[in-house]
């Protein structure tokens, strides 16, 4: 009960309050009551308006921003509100403009790049132009601080619903490796937001990390073979490295390692610039020689679009929105004069970790960590070249010294001891079976197992054909197919010879085997994935929508899992 | 005593089929199964995998480099120029690209990957060729004498070597149905074996005929040597002659090389082939099948001696043997360069080093003799001592073939090589023959040049002395039949054998064990310097170190 002093005073306030004002006030009180913040807080401004529906659309590459928005829908649910869960390639963008609530979870893939899935709405909010007469929103990032551009997809798609006028409820969300925490925070403050909105909500970042991302190890590199044989078209390399510690993975982890650049392009830079390469400059709080920032820290290469545009603007001209080399956009659009340089290297964001997935197994090798590296080759009007990080990774010297960090794929793990699995791979996609059946050999694991593996040529891209031949003579491995095109009497693709093997890899899955597709998404990863569900769709006699439910299914149980790149 | 594990596999392989077809299909390996290796010799082809590629594929995690070796049956070893430009064609695409002339008279190919090998039976099919029991336990390519111009019998000699490998050909379609998808028949009475049932004989099987006075067949390391008996201008019949062979292993006593005994004289046609044939049968019967080492036809025969052979023998014909009918042999060799048969055409021995029929910087046999193949003017010959005869051509064309043998360096390389290089051989051994211990045909060449020098320094450059090399003590180049064998040991070291005879009547004696290139140098700079010294006119070395009992 209040003193008669404060009392007096309400009542005074009270008499001179219309209807509208006490609703107003009860609410705000409610809400400090609630908070219980200083008096002293003034409200914030967002006017209170009627949610209908919470529209949560997630843009997801390996499930996380499924999982997270998963997590909103149902904690929205249970506090009695209405929620529908729609994946972003299922979205219709002109939706936006009836929606009340727009909920979107977005992870950044590539170098700052949003989910595939994801693009269209992305690419949407860029292009808009008419403002939203009154759309309220949350955008929650996933992402992950071992990446220069941090949840850069997220930042992206935040700031074009501002420039489209929407009313952001609360400040962006983001979110670090391991997700769910810093999602569960988020969503709470989220909830709260709507339930009383009056109440302002402090920014849902969360200190509960470092910012250097992932933890940091040093591997040095033992052996590095090139895998292929003479005559082969493909330069597959199978790299180990000995670990001063031993670090915790499991099979199916992957390693981020940080490419250096091209010496000769850091060059042509600094030339550009007629700048020594002793200048010091600072970058992320420490100051080292120019030529070492572009040699080992900045990405000087390909420059991500975010990038490109940042450099107009702070230089004030206009630039296409492409991608380009460093060199080019600094011979193209020059910087007036050094001072600047300074100012430019804040802008480029530091070099993209390149991903490798682990072949060797924890319990087989320890403390050691094997690769199998392709070097990627792509060409620029005609030219072949090679891929910064898999040339620097497979150009490696024994004896070389190489930091790395984790990456785990939690939906890409071997199943218990007991089950079955099915392994399909092609090319440098063999490697985390070799690690899968390293470890499932070494721990005398009960389950059956199944590889394939798809390259060009039968003599000189067998990768690992003698473990594997082993594997089978022992008889870890129960069934073995091949797929090549060339010096074979069956010429095949993976995925055809998966076809041809329906029966039998409809009868493993009946038994509940697992099933994981590894290698490069562009052709194979499809086609492989397509071939399965022709295939569920073929043995079950079911329809084609029924058969990606199964497969869909499967994929929840973690029965189904794809490390495609 | 138990029969070796090869004698299960013959009789489980459902009449030499195996699963040779299934395994052709997986991919998991470029090899068959053991079994498999076994059975797919009975088709001609023999499983390897490149020495020289081990340690660097092993180091990849890639199992070793495994390819096959085909080896075509031509007995007498003749083929038509269509067929050498198929084979060429062959060659080219699916093998290593080089011909390999054998010292059986006929041609391997290396380097067929197992995809590759029904493409390539399939193209010498169409070619009329095949490769059907050129090896295993089996009666193999019968040589015959291959130069036409000392006798007119020659072509009817050759009539002979077709029958005989046809008549001791197996029963079974197994090669058909295989590699050509020929339907199998339903009725396997037509597969059923009088000869080789299904047991095939306990070892390989050799024959080879010989026709006075040139004994290049080297008609005593056959297991069967048949002795052309010319008389009154006619083919009056052969002497036999029953286990030759030539292999030893090295600290294995129980092994050693044999010359064949002649047994007797058998009548021309019938006769000949029924005392072939039951040669054969009795080996069937009586040939050691626990231990392969010593179960060729030399063995037999020693164990139960000459006279329980001909007995036995003479009961499976039916008829006895004639004693043996005079014959001499003045020579072992080739006679290069242009010669005229009896038949009035002509020929050109054309000699190519270690039966390597190949292009390289010292000239082009292999385009050249393709070259001379697209005249369609010929017929190619090939010998028992590797080298191949541009065969029959008529007088008119001659002049034509010559300027194709100088435009590609062939005949400068036949007639400018050294005695001793024209009268030498050397087996395969590295980089494919899976029991080589040294190198023979990548190595005899260089030794041969030094060994010139010596002989230069003695004035013996013109002496045609017979030498031969092998990577192993099998004797493949029929190094124990040769006046200076070398026969490998161990990378680089060879026993050297020295003192057989020019004609083929005497094996070698092994003089010195394990030497390398400068100690068998050395020793040969003091043998040449004596033979210079001592020798008397027409002596040949390997008489003389007999003589004067060096061995
Ligand atoms: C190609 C050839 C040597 C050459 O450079 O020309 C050859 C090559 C091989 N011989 Fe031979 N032999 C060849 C004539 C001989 C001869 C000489 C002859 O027959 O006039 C002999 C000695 C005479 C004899 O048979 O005793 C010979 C005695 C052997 C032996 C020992 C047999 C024995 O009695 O123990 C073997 C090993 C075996 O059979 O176990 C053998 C085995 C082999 C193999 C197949 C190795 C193997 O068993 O895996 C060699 C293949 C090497 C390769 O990569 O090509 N080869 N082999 C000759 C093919 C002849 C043909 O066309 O059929
Ligand atoms: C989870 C995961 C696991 C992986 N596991 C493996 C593995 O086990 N083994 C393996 O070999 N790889 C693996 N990868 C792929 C690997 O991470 C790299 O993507 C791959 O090596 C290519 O990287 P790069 O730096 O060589 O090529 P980049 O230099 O990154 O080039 C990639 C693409 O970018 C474009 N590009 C780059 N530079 C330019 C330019 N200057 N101009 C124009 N276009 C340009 C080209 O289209 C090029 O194709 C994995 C990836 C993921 C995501
Ligand atoms: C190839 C690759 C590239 C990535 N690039 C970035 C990036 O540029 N910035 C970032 O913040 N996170 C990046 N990440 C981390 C992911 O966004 C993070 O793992 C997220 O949890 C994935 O969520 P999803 O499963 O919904 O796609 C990248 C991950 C991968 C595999
Ligand atoms: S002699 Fe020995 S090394 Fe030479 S080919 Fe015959 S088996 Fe091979």
């Amino acid at each position: 009960m209040l003193a008669e002093k404060k009392l007096d005073q309400l009542y005074a306030l009270i008499s001179e309050s219309s209807h509208a004002d006490l609703v107003w006030m009860s609410g705000y009180l409610a809400g400090l009551a609630a908070q219980n913040i200083p008096s002293s807080a003034k409200p914030i401004t967002t006017p209170p308006v009627a949610i209908d529906t919470i529209s949560i659309v997630y843009g997801t590459e390996t499930g996380n921003s499924k999982k997270a928005a998963t997590m909103a829908t149902t904690t929205f649910k249970r506090a009695g509100m209405k929620t529908r869960l729609i994946a972003a390639e299922n979205y219709k963008p002109d939706m936006l403009d009836k929606e009340s609530f727009f909920l979107l979870v977005i992870s950044t893939q590539g170098e700052g790049e949003p989910p595939a899935t994801a693009k269209p709405l992305y690419d949407y909010l860029h292009k808009r132009e008419q403002p939203f007469q009154q759309l309220q929103y949350a955008v929650l990032a996933l992402g992950s601080k071992s990446y220069p551009l941090f949840c850069q997809a997220g930042i992206d798609v935040n700031a074009q619903l501002k420039r489209l006028k929407a009313t952001p409820a609360i400040a962006m969300g983001t979110c670090e490796d391991d997700f769910e925490t810093d999602a569960e925070v988020w969503i709470q403050q989220l909830l709260q937001h709507i339930q009383n909105p009056l109440v302002s909500t402090p920014v849902a970042t969360v200190v509960k990390k470092p910012a250097e991302g992932k933890k940091v190890f040093k591997g040095t590199l033992g052996s590095n073979i090139l895998l292929n044989d003479r005559g082969s078209n493909k330069r597959v390399h199978h790299l180990e490295f000995d670990l001063a510690e031993e670090i915790v993975y499991t099979p199916g982890n992957a390693v981020g390692i940080i490419p250096e650049n091209n010496p000769a392009q850091v060059a042509r830079i600094l030339q550009l610039l007629d700048i020594s390469p002793e200048q010091p400059v600072a970058f992320k709080e420490q100051t080292l020689s120019i030529e070492e920032a572009f040699g080992k820290k900045i990405t000087i290469s390909h420059l991500p679009v975010s990038t490109v545009k940042k450099y107009a603007q702070w230089m004030g001209i206009e630039i296409p929105e492409t991608r380009i080399d460093l060199y080019d956009l600094l011979r193209i659009y020059p910087l007036q004069d050094n001072n600047q340089i300074q100012g430019l290297i804040e802008i480029l964001p530091g070099i993209t970790p390149r991903l490798y997935t682990i072949c060797s197994s924890p319990a087989t090798h320890p403390c050691q960590i094997h690769l199998t590296a392709q070097v990627h080759h792509f060409s620029i009007n005609g030219d072949r070249v090679r891929g910064l990080g898999s040339d620097y990774l497979t150009s490696l010297k024994p004896g070389t010294e190489l930091e790395m960090f984790l990456h785990s794929q939690k939906s890409f793990q071997l199943p218990p001891d007991e089950k079955d699995v099915i392994m399909i791979a092609q090319g440098t996609g063999i490697a985390p079976f070799r690690s899968f059946l390293a470890e499932r050999d070494i721990n005398g694991a009960t389950g059956k197992n199944w590889l394939f593996f798809g390259e060009e040529n039968r003599v000189t891209d067998f990768y690992y054909q003698s473990e594997i031949q082993k594997f089978v003579e022992i008889g870890t491995l129960q069934q073995v197919h091949p797929a090549f095109e060339v010096h074979t009497s069956n010429p095949a693709t993976v995925s055809q010879i998966v076809k041809q093997q329906a029966a039998g890899i409809w009868k493993w899955i009946q038994k509940g085997a697992y099933v994981f597709i590894s290698g490069e998404k562009e052709p194979t990863g499809k086609d492989v994935e397509s071939a399965l569900l022709q295939l569920i769709e073929e043995q079950q006699g079911i329809t084609t929508l029924e058969a990606t439910a199964y497969l869909k299914q499967l994929q929840k149980e973690g029965r189904f899992a794809k490390e495609l790149y | 005593m138990k029969p070796s594990p090869v004698e299960k596999i013959k009789k489980e392989s459902n009449g030499l089929r195996g699963t040779i077809k299934e395994g052709l299909s997986n991919d998991l390996t470029g090899a068959i199964s053991d079994a498999d290796m076994q059975v797919i010799k009975f088709h001609g082809m023999y499983l390897q995998d490149d020495r020289d590629r081990r340690e660097e594929r092993a180091e990849k995690k890639l199992e070793r480099l495994y390819s096959f070796m085909v080896r075509l049956r031509l007995p007498g070893g003749v083929l038509s120029a269509n067929q050498w430009i198929a084979s060429h064609h062959i060659a080219g695409e699916f093998s290593t690209g080089v011909i390999k002339i054998t010292t059986r008279q006929t041609i391997q190919l290396h380097g067929l990957l197992k995809s590759d090998i029904k493409p390539t039976l399939q193209a010498f099919n169409a070619a009329n060729l095949d490769s059907i029991a050129t090896c295993g336990d089996i009666n193999r390519n019968v040589a015959a004498a291959s130069h036409p111009f000392q006798s007119k019998l020659h072509e009817e000699i050759h009539g002979y070597a077709q029958k005989i490998s046809e008549r001791l050909m197996p029963k079974t379609r197994a090669w058909y149905d295989i590699w050509l998808d020929e339907e199998q028949l339903l009725d396997k009475k037509e597969e059923e074996d009088p000869l080789y049932q299904d047991r095939y004989l306990p070892r390989k099987f050799k024959i080879g005929i010989a026709i006075p006075p040139n004994n290049d067949v080297d008609v005593f390391t056959n297991d069967i040597g048949l002795i052309a008996i010319e008389e009154d201008g006619k083919l009056a019949g052969f002497n036999i002659a029953i286990g030759g062979g030539l292999s030893q292993t090295h600290g294995n006593p129980e092994t050693y090389p044999r010359l064949a005994t002649v047994i007797g004289f058998v009548q021309a046609g019938e006769p000949t082939f029924k005392a072939v044939y039951e040669v054969l049968t009795i080996q069937r019967d009586y040939g050691n099948r626990s231990d392969r080492k010593l179960a060729r036809l030399k063995y037999t025969v020693d164990t139960y001696g000459i006279d329980w052979w001909k007995a036995e023998l003479e009961k499976r014909i039916g008829f006895s043997l004639e004693p043996e009918r005079p014959y001499s042999f003045t020579a072992r060799r080739d006679y290069y360069g242009w010669q005229q048969g009896q038949n009035g055409l002509w020929y050109y021995t054309v000699f190519v080093e270690n039966g390597r029929v190949t292009d390289d910087e010292k000239s082009s046999v292999k385009a050249g003799l393709y070259a001379i193949a697209q005249t369609g003017k010929t017929q190619f010959r090939f010998t028992s001592n590797q080298n191949v005869i541009i065969a029959d051509v008529q007088e008119k064309d001659k002049d034509a073939i010559h300027s194709l043998l100088k435009e590609f360096g062939i005949a400068a390389q036949t007639e400018h090589a050294s005695a001793i290089h024209l009268n030498s051989m050397a087996c395969v051994a590295f980089n494919t023959c899976p029991l080589a211990l040294a190198e023979a045909q990548r190595y005899l060449p260089s030794l041969l040049d030094k060994m010139d020098i010596l002989l230069k320094k003695y004035n013996l450059d013109k002496e045609q002395i017979i030498i031969r090399m092998t990577g192993c003590p099998n004797g493949c180049a029929r190094s124990v039949a040769a006046e200076i064998g070398f026969i490998g040991t161990a990378y680089g070291m060879y026993n050297v054998h020295i003192g057989g005879d020019r004609e083929g009547y005497r094996l070698n004696t092994k003089y010195q064990e394990s030497q390398d290139e400068s100690q068998i140098l050395a020793t040969f700079d003091k043998l040449f310097e004596r033979f210079a010294a001592e020798k008397m006119d027409t002596e040949s070395f390997g008489d003389f170190v007999h003589r004067v009992k060096i061995v």
